[in-house]
């Protein structure tokens, strides 16, 4: 069966929506996250050498996906428009990057932040999801995102986006994904 | 001869300088200088010299030049340069991370990297040691894959680049230096305030 994307029914201009709006996409991302979760979990198993691979949501399962991760991430060349848009704004020539994720690039990085999420809630109790709304200028406004770091919080989808810019530059590797867990678990603060 | 009133600096022959030495002053619009011969360098100039030779007065430059009207267009160009990156880079503008350390507000957000703009010849400063602090932070918890700094030229006084120990604490925490070769443009009268 064919990885099918990810298809949010909104525009996810977050900034520009309405906090009802946003609401009720937190509402979504939450309801759509078991699906997707099932969603990933057979496209990794399509895949030769991962057919073992269970969304058992121990820190381990993230070593393989972050590999099988590390395989899929593809970029598509900007269009014309992208590449033309880009340029009409430059005061000085510069040279345009000419690649971007691919859309199911993106996706499957939804998918793997909404399970790299439930691996870290299953693992420490005392994570709690948030929706950012207080300043549109912060980074993750609107997006749903775990609490229980501290000062800080942890936009999971973001983080692996992220990841996947990394992937692209060769700056990362498929143990990225775990990296990521292990640096947060030092962050979590357990309640007494 | 007097003394300048304003903050002053000494330079340590090292391509420092050292807030509090005073500096003569003849009274006149020309400040005398014990100069050591040192070249000024443009900012694209300094891309193949040693920190060490950049200009050794240049904090003291940006000085002068604010006291003689030109303030508020210093504070422009620092716009400027923020506005190149927005437009060169595309992504978002004047987002901010929370780090552990306070908020760090990131001129601009593109394809996962921070990227900071600075105009003028910046000095290794208590505020922009925390400012590279939050963004080791930010490198090491992967919440960005990458910092890059970009320094421009000065349009008011032709200055620009870090210092030798502003440009060694980015290459510690592993924040990449970009000096660019473009001085931005002003949008500004020079002579108006």
């Amino acid at each position: 069966m064919p990885y099918t994307t990810i298809q949010p029914p909104f525009a996810l201009n977050l900034r520009e929506m309405p906090k009802a709006e946003l609401k009720r996409y937190f509402q979504w991302f939450m309801d759509v996250l078991p699906q997707r979760v099932n969603e990933l979990t057979a496209a990794v198993k399509q895949m030769p050498g991962f057919e073992a691979w269970e969304p058992d949501y121990t820190p381990a399962s993230l070593d393989m996906l972050g590999h099988w991760f590390a395989a899929q991430v593809e970029t598509r060349n900007r269009t014309q428009e992208e590449f033309q848009k880009i340029q009409n704004r430059q005061v000085f020539p510069m040279g345009v990057p000419n690649e971007e994720l691919t859309n199911r690039t993106f996706s499957l990085a939804m998918d793997i932040g909404m399970y790299l999420s439930q691996v870290l809630l299953k693992t420490y109790s005392s994570l709690k999801w948030e929706q950012p709304l207080g300043n549109k200028r912060f980074v993750d406004y609107g997006q749903p995102s775990l609490a229980g770091f501290g000062r800080v919080s942890l936009n999971p989808v973001g983080i692996v986006v992220t990841f996947a810019y990394g992937l692209t530059s060769k700056k990362r590797t498929g143990e990225g994904l775990r990296e990521i867990f292990d640096i947060w678990s030092k962050m979590v603060q357990t309640t007494t | 001869m007097g003394f300048l009133s304003l903050p002053t600096f000494a330079y340590d022959g090292q391509g420092q300088l050292h807030a509090g030495t005073k500096i003569s002053y003849d009274g006149s619009c020309l400040t005398a200088i014990d100069y050591d011969g040192v070249a000024v360098l443009a900012a694209d100039e300094c891309r193949n010299h040693p920190a060490n030779a950049r200009p050794p007065f240049a904090a003291f430059t940006e000085f002068l030049a604010a006291d003689s009207g030109a303030f508020s267009a210093i504070g422009l160009t620092g716009k400027v340069g923020e506005q190149w990156l927005k437009e060169n880079l595309g992504g978002q503008s004047r987002v901010y991370f929370k780090t552990s350390q306070g908020d760090r507000f990131v001129d601009q957000l593109a394809n996962g990297i921070a990227n900071e703009s600075k105009v003028g010849y910046q000095l290794l400063t208590p505020s922009i040691q925390l400012q590279i602090s939050k963004d080791a932070e930010l490198l090491n918890t992967r919440v960005v894959q990458g910092v890059n700094w970009h320094f421009f030229q000065s349009p008011v006084t032709g200055l620009g680049g870090p210092s030798q120990s502003l440009m060694n604490a980015l290459q510690q925490n592993g924040i990449n230096v970009i000096i660019q070769r473009q001085c931005p443009t002003p949008q500004y009268n020079r002579h108006s305030r």
